[in-house]
């Protein structure tokens, strides 16, 4: 029926359309073709990008959720609604522990998947409550009542017939809000129907089967946060019941266990039959996200130094969150494409051609501008030159074999970033960090080669002895075994390996002829300072190298050059800016912004944001023309604790009025009233507020002047 | 005529629901069992026990015929109608009132009016009260019918290991039983006597007890070597009396992880309280301890750089010192927000922006309960907070960033 329709004089409420974004009003030059490219190529990046993420995380969590899915089935194997064990008294509810670590931000998405879980392999009722739904008991009956009666309607509204729904919908309505309610449905939900096992057909076509009387899971998302009189009390209910309902608590806890006895007191927790589960931190989440997503070939979008280390410094300091993570990396990437015009090129291999194909001029000559291009055009032949910088077709054939560099680059570098991870990662004191990221961080920012830390790991690495060396190079082996660009230095290694095997049988003979080489070189005479650097020099090549030094020698010279050829920092190759996002301070103000120092900003230099002509002073300046505000602000700044609001007043208006203006017997109501309401604006933005220890003064709530 | 009411307390476990339960169900009359802790409105004590009488034990799922009720004198009207209606004004009705100490919570005529309904009803009815507590922690208010007052006593320690030794498993005779039962007892009968927890600790260990049995070591007469192998085990038990942080299934998982390897089980019971916290939200916390428990005017001791020179009235302060209670014992003090920044950034090492994440992180802090909000007048303009973790804890976190926390307590330093 259209309510709109009724004769009734009521007040309707229409959802409105809800209003979409459009790109096209945000994007700056939406008619240029080359943004919309970017444009497109971003959301197809994107996309992809997001999809593994979604992989990782529903593998992730997967051991811990097998386990915890496995308890949830078994807790209730001998329960049935027929022959109450007299014998067994002592029912426990079984309750799971699930710490989830300090993450916040990332738990509804580790929930919301741990309940899909649980709806497709164990039962249809479940449901899940947080903090801020349930401040009283009866909030919190309510809402488990309804998401369980309403869920199990709509979820078996394709096997039942329809009247069947429609009953029950009726029913909950109007049932008292107890779980004596919810046992009674439940018993005739399940006990009426014939006691063959209901089968359910999942997303990816495995079938489970539901048990004839499935438990009810009951998941509290944020433990700590509700109040321990409701959780006591629905937990004492719900023991009441235990007989009647299979019931299983989930207990989302961030901190630990201890979280559980601050909330209830013995009596309740001796209902409990806990287990403790324990998920695993976010860091290693992190650590796969970045190794297989941004440490592969696979996606060309690639961090520069800065702002990987921002990302990073933001996850590791402030939240531990990955989800804010990935949510920076999509800002990142999203302003990678908006800001780059060249960008719809960062694309993935087999689009490359085409794309060159379609660049037209404009972009063409803009490619030609990027400083790294410039570069490589000048490194070039006398007769390459002209062509590159005028002959379009040569120039795009050039760019796509660039581009297929920099993904040979992409294919090669990463291995061989993992081969110099351990290597390096066990060092003593970890010149280059304990983790791949850090390795990476360092190879992104300059070439290795000039690293002072490489330089003192390539030391200590030559000081390894035989076991460790042997040791790393089986690593390395092992680690790339499968790789087939990178078959050649992996015969290399080996050969080493074998050689570590066989040291013991070389034969040092070599040596000798060596010997007589060094004897003729003391001339008779020489001055005392040539002696001297003669003798020093004698005494380091009299130091013997036994073969296995030598070996080494040779080994770390193999790995320099490898790392020398493939670990070229990003920033030294032609079209990188195409590929690289860099602007850290751009995103900084973004991702971890400040309003305090921006507020200071804005209040104690407004020119840097009105960009007007008259306000460009000093810091410490005051001036007439600026925004009352400003002026009340800066006045307050030369104050103590408590600022007295006429002398305020009156060096506003001198600094506000010309001098031979002022009239101080007659009150000008309209400068008071501009002091009022800049002062009210102080209040609001939390610099002042009103005190009642002194009349007509107000009170700093900040400190220090200028 | 029965009693118009009666009131049964003792400690939890000591039987009461099961005795009353079982005589009124063996006696056969009618009864309706209300758990106060269920009743968040007076009116669902009401129509729980309407209803109760009304469908006589059946279940009642066509909410058409169901009695709304939501005050006392209807209350009494309908019970009358209801009553008279099934025509059971000759015998008594029971209604049980369940954890009653819950309705002195509730509003204030509800426990006079119960204690009375025979009188307010004329019926042949009885209100018995089951409790905890004991009588005398009733009396307020006006209007009391004095119940007639049933204690039941503690068990002794004889009780305990008779009852106990109902749950003894079949394939053990029981006089071997009563033996385990006795030694368990005999460890934690000091630190509890609640019969509920020492029959779950009974059941936990018995698998253990009997362990050297099964794999043949010893028999059941070896009662010297069974108690060897399982003092242990019970003496660790002790430190977890009461936690339950473990089911059975997962205690004995922990048991064969130990003695497997030994330190893994006991990792996972001692460090109970560990959690990693992100770098900021570690000095963050480091510096709500300070703030809460220093006094503001020790700060300027601690942090300002020219801390050097000592004036007279310091050292007259430090002398005094030795007097004054320790601040740990008087708890944490609340601080306000700028305090903890001020001390955040002259403790953190490098240079921290005030970007708005780290007020974030002030804020979670709180949602995970380490940080509590301390009420004032001003919860926006200047909220005050109250650091509520253990000293034990910070010295964990302080550990973990280098910094040594004591140096800088006021207490410690």
């Amino acid at each position: 029926m259209n309510t709109a329709g009724s004769v009734s004089k009521g007040c309707f409420a229409f959802k409105g359309k809800k209003k979409q974004a459009n790109v096209d009003e945000y994007l700056p030059e939406s008619k240029n073709i080359a943004v919309k490219k970017c444009h497109q190529r971003f959301n197809q990046m994107w996309e992809e990008v997001y999809t593994q993420v979604q992989i990782l995380q529903s593998d992730f969590n997967s051991n811990i959720f097998d386990e915890l899915l496995k308890f949830a089935e078994n807790s209730h194997t001998g329960f049935s609604l027929e022959g109450r064990d007299t014998k067994k008294l002592l029912v426990e509810i079984p309750a799971v522990a699930l710490v989830t670590g300090v993450n916040t931000p990332d738990h509804s998405t580790m929930f919301a998947n741990l309940v899909s879980m649980l709806r497709e392999r164990v039962t249809p009722l479940v449901t899940i409550l947080k903090s801020k739904d349930c401040q009283n008991v009866k909030s919190i009956l309510s809402r488990t009542l309804t998401q369980l009666m309403d869920s199990h309607c709509v979820a078996d509204f394709d096997d039942e017939d329809e009247d069947g729904t429609a009953v029950n919908t009726v029913n909950t309505k109007s049932l008292p809000l107890t779980l004596s309610s919810l046992a009674k449905w439940y018993r005739n939900k399940f006990l009426d129907q014939p006691s063959s096992p209901k089968k359910r057909k999942s997303v990816d076509g495995k079938c489970f089967e539901h048990k004839a009387l499935p438990p009810v899971v009951i998941v509290m998302e944020d433990f700590e946060n509700f109040l321990p009189k409701v959780v006591q009390d629905f937990l004492l209910i719900s023991s009441n019941y235990i007989s009647h309902l299979p019931l299983v608590f989930i207990f989302g806890i961030a901190t630990s266990v201890s979280a559980i006895h601050r909330l209830l007191p013995n009596e309740v927790s001796s209902l409990l039959c806990m287990e403790k589960f324990q998920a695993p931190p976010s860091t290693e989440y992190l650590t796969l996200v970045i190794n297989q997503i941004l440490m592969t070939a696979r996606y060309p979008f690639k961090l520069g130094r800065g702002v990987f280390q921002l990302l990073l410094d933001i996850f590791l300091y402030y939240d531990f969150s990955v989800l804010n993570f990935i949510q920076a990396l999509r800002f990142t990437m999203l302003e990678h494409y908006s800001s780059q015009p060249l960008s719809y090129l960062c694309c993935n291999y087999d689009d490359v051609q085409d794309a060159v194909k379609q660049t037209d001029a404009d972009s063409l000559e803009r490619l030609r501008q990027l400083p790294s291009f410039m570069r490589y055009v000048e490194g070039c032949s006398t007769k390459e030159q002209p062509d590159l910088l005028l002959n379009e077709k040569f120039t795009k054939e050039r760019v796509v074999r660039l581009i297929e560099d920099i993904n040979e680059y992409h294919t090669n570098f990463f291995p061989i970033l993992s081969c110099l991870h351990v290597l390096v990662g066990k060092l003593p004191g970890y010149p280059l960090g304990k983790q791949l990221r850090e390795v990476y961080s360092l190879c992104l920012d300059v070439n290795l080669q000039e690293n002072e830390d490489f330089k003192h790991a390539r030391d200590l690495l030559r000081m390894l002895s035989k076991d460790e060396w042997k040791n790393l190079l089986v690593q390395c082996i092992e680690k790339h075994q499968n790789e087939s660009q990178l078959k050649d230095v992996m015969t290399e290694l080996e050969k080493f390996v074998n050689r570590i095997d066989h040291i013991d049988e070389v034969v040092e003979e070599e040596e000798e002829s060596e010997q007589p080489a060094n004897d003729d070189a003391l001339p008779y005479r020489t001055s005392l300072h040539q002696l001297r650097q003669k003798l020093q020099d004698m005494s380091k090549k009299q130091k013997k190298l036994s073969p296995y030094e030598k070996l080494r020698d040779e080994i770390v010279g193999f790995y320099d050059d490898l790392f020398a050829k493939h670990l070229v920092c990003p920033t030294k190759l032609p079209l990188h800016e195409i590929f690289y996002y860099n602007s850290t301070r751009h995103l900084k103000q973004r991702l971890n912004a400040s309003p305090r120092s921006s507020l200071q900003m804005a209040l104690s230099n407004p020119h840097y944001y009105l960009q007007c002509q008259c306000c460009s002073l000093e810091k410490s300046a005051l001036s007439g023309t600026m925004p009352d505000t400003c002026i009340v602000y800066k006045l307050h700044l030369e104050c103590g604790q408590l600022i007295n609001l006429y002398d305020w007043m009156q060096a506003f208006l001198t600094v506000v009025q010309p001098e031979e203006e002022v009239d101080v017997k007659e009150p000008n109501y309209k400068m008071q009233a501009r002091f009022i309401q800049a002062v009210s604006q102080l209040q609001f933005l939390g610099f002042v507020k009103p005190t009642k220890r002194k009349t007509d003064h107000v009170a700093r709530l900040t400190w220090g002047g200028c | 005529m029965t009693p118009p009411a009666l009131f049964l307390y003792g400690h939890t476990s000591t039987g009461k629901s099961l005795v009353l339960g079982s005589i009124l169900k063996s006696s056969q009359v009618l009864h309706v069992i209300v758990n106060c802790v269920e009743c968040y409105s007076q009116r669902f004590l009401f129509e729980h026990v309407l209803n109760a009488i009304r469908a006589d034990g059946a279940a009642i799922l066509d909410t058409s015929t169901l009695i709304k009720c939501d005050n006392m004198s209807d209350f009494v009207r309908l019970l009358q109608q209801e009553v008279v209606a099934k025509k059971l004004d000759m015998q008594t009705v029971y209604i049980v009132l369940d954890k009653a100490e819950r309705l002195r919570d509730m509003e204030q005529n509800i426990l006079p009016a119960f204690l009375r309904l025979q009188e307010l009803t004329g019926l042949n009815l009885c209100t018995i009260l089951v409790s905890e507590i004991v009588w005398e922690k009733y009396r307020f208010g006006t209007g009391f019918l004095e119940p007639l007052v049933i204690q039941f006593p503690d068990y002794s320690k004889d009780e305990l290991v008779e009852i106990i030794c109902h749950d003894r498993p079949e394939d053990y005779p029981e006089g071997f039983y009563n033996m385990y039962v006795n030694l368990v007892l005999n460890i934690f009968y000091y630190a509890c006597r609640n019969l509920k927890e020492l029959r779950h600790l009974v059941t936990l260990n018995f698998k253990t007890y009997v362990q050297p049995i099964n794999s043949g070591e010893a028999t059941m007469g070896d009662t010297k070597k069974l108690w060897k192998h399982i003092e242990p085990h019970l003496k660790k038990a002790l430190c977890t009396l009461y936690l339950r942080e473990v089911s059975s299934s997962q205690w004995e998982r922990y048991q064969q992880e130990i003695e497997t390897a030994d330190n893994v089980g006991l990792q996972g019971l001692t460090h109970r309280s560990h959690v990693e916290l992100p770098y900021y939200s570690k000095y963050l916390l480091i510096a709500a301890y300070l703030a809460s428990y220093n006094p503001a005017k020790s700060d300027r001791k601690f942090f300002a750089k020219n801390s050097g020179k000592v004036n007279k009235k310091v050292q007259l302060n430090q002398a005094k010192k030795k007097d004054r209670t320790s601040n740990h014992m008087l708890g944490p003090k609340p601080f306000p927000l700028d305090r903890l920044l001020a001390i955040f950034y002259s403790i953190v090492e490098g240079r921290v922006a005030p970007t708005a994440n780290i007020f974030m992180q002030i804020t979670s802090l709180v949602s995970l309960h380490f940080l509590g909000h301390a009420t004032g007048e001003d919860q926006i303009e200047q909220p005050k907070y109250k650091c509520l973790v253990s000293l034990d804890f910070i010295k964990a976190v302080s550990r973990t960033v280098n910094f040594e926390v004591t140096r800088y307590l006021y207490d410690f330093a």
